[in-house]
């Protein structure tokens, strides 16, 4: 039709506007009120459209907060990968400065980093696996430290890779309780941090 | 050492007065018969039960205190009278898991006496998979409440944790003792992060499947790393 591609394109930016608001308005409410306490219908409201019409942009809660992850990775990944040509110093000091900095992105939003944490570990397996998918790449870039100290014999070259980096990835996370629960600022986060890998480090570095 | 500052949100559901052991009163003082006692304790432990299948299966949000009482075949003021939200009462089917647990890690612990470091913390941990923590779902909804519970409840959870902690910790010393391990290091650090990684693989359990055996071969892995770097 000669005329459909007006409507339809309309309707297109229609629904992309919509998409746009209702991504706006959730993300508030994650932040402000938590992921468990927002409702579809709470985030309608405040995003000014109709319930249904969330739905017709959105499966679901969950799909909207994983969107929102989405993001708020592609933003972390972002500053991760600026910094990575300048990282100096050894294996266990480049992968403390990318979990810094990692620290520092998070912090600047909390609230919606612990609405993370906490739905992770309820989220339906689609969410999961691309939150893996996500993950995965996260902790390359920690792999990718890790084999360059092989590589320059600071690491032993037997380590369990996949055991390694999972076993980082488990102290990086713990420090977020005490951001919450004690408002340790990403400052103090590294500093734990330095403590905590050193430890881990020391049992795969390379003996003379 | 930091005060602990109030959560700032999320705090709806604070329970500031009772601890959800606290020993049992009678609502008007005077001294309960042990009839009365006995048969309130009993549908305290009957709503405990309702609940806790109820959590497993629907996980913490999902579950109201409507359908537990439904479960528990009495009225929700039933369940009221000895609970007073459903936060109180997730807490006290998470502390009743827990004080079982620690028997259990610290019978292990005991059991395990004489070997080396890492063969203990492996009975250790092992026995929390095997006969401590089993109800999957439910362990999965006990942390993710716990990133997201008021500042009060959080400090009753750390005291929890800390027992069980204490155990782990034991055994680190007495490898440190018997010269297995070195002398200087951190054994508070060590052991959460021991811990860390004994939670973290319930992600294993929940998304793929892992039963306790494989959990148990993933922290063997785990440990043999950290105490790898922490050998004499």
């Amino acid at each position: 039709m000669a005329e459909g591609g007006t409507p339809t394109g309309l309707r297109k930016a229609q629904k992309a506007a919509t998409r746009q608001r209702v991504v706006a308005a959730a993300r508030e409410l994650f932040e402000g009120v938590g992921y468990e306490e927002t409702t579809i219908r709470m985030i309608a409201e405040r995003a000014g459209v109709s319930v249904g019409s969330v739905f017709t942009t959105f499966e679901s809660k969950v799909d909207i907060f994983n969107h929102i992850l989405f993001e708020k990775f592609e933003l972390l990944f972002g500053e991760l990968q600026r910094i990575l040509p300048h990282l100096k110093g050894t294996a266990c000091e480049r992968v403390a400065s990318l979990m810094s900095i990692a620290y520092g992105v998070e912090c600047r939003q909390l609230d919606l980093m612990i609405s993370h944490l906490s739905a992770s570990h309820g989220w339906p397996t689609r969410i999961e696996a691309e939150s893996t998918a996500r993950q995965e790449r996260f902790l390359g870039l920690f792999r990718g430290a890790v084999e360059e100290g092989i590589r320059a014999g600071e690491l032993r070259a037997d380590i369990d890779l996949d055991l390694f980096v999972e076993t980082l990835h488990a102290v990086y996370l713990r420090n977020y309780r005490k951001a919450h629960y004690e408002s340790l600022g990403p400052q103090e986060l590294a500093g734990l941090i330095d403590r905590q890998l050193r430890l881990v480090f020391d049992g795969v570095t390379a003996r003379a | 050492m930091r005060v602990i500052e109030p959560a700032k949100r999320r705090t709806m559901q604070q329970s500031p007065v009772r601890q959800p052991y606290e020993p049992l009163e009678d609502a008007h003082g005077s001294a309960p018969t042990s009839q009365r006692l006995l048969s309130k304790l009993r549908t305290r432990q009957k709503v405990m039960e309702a609940a806790r299948a109820l959590f497993s299966e629907h996980g913490y949000e999902a579950s109201t205190i409507r359908d537990i009482a439904r479960k528990a075949g009495m009225s929700t003021g039933a369940v009221f009278a000895n609970f007073q939200d459903k936060s109180d009462l997730f807490e006290a089917v998470v502390a009743e898991d827990f004080d079982r647990v620690a028997e259990v890690m610290r019978a292990a612990a005991d059991d395990a006496a004489g070997q080396s470091v890492s063969e203990r913390l492996l009975a250790v941990f092992g026995a929390a998979y095997e006969n401590g923590f089993t109800d999957v779902p439910l362990v999965q909804a006990g942390v993710s409440q716990s990133w997201v519970r008021p500042s009060d409840v959080e400090v009753r959870g750390r005291g929890r944790i800390k027992v069980l902690l204490g155990i782990v910790s034991d055994v680190l010393r007495d490898g440190a003792r018997a010269g297995e391990l070195r002398q200087d290091f951190d054994v508070r650090l060590v052991s959460e992060l021991l811990w860390d990684c004994f939670v973290g693989n319930y992600r294993r359990a929940a998304y793929d499947n892992w039963t306790a055996p494989q959990l148990k071969q993933r922290l063997a892995d785990q440990v043999a790393l950290l105490m790898n770097g922490l050998k004499a």
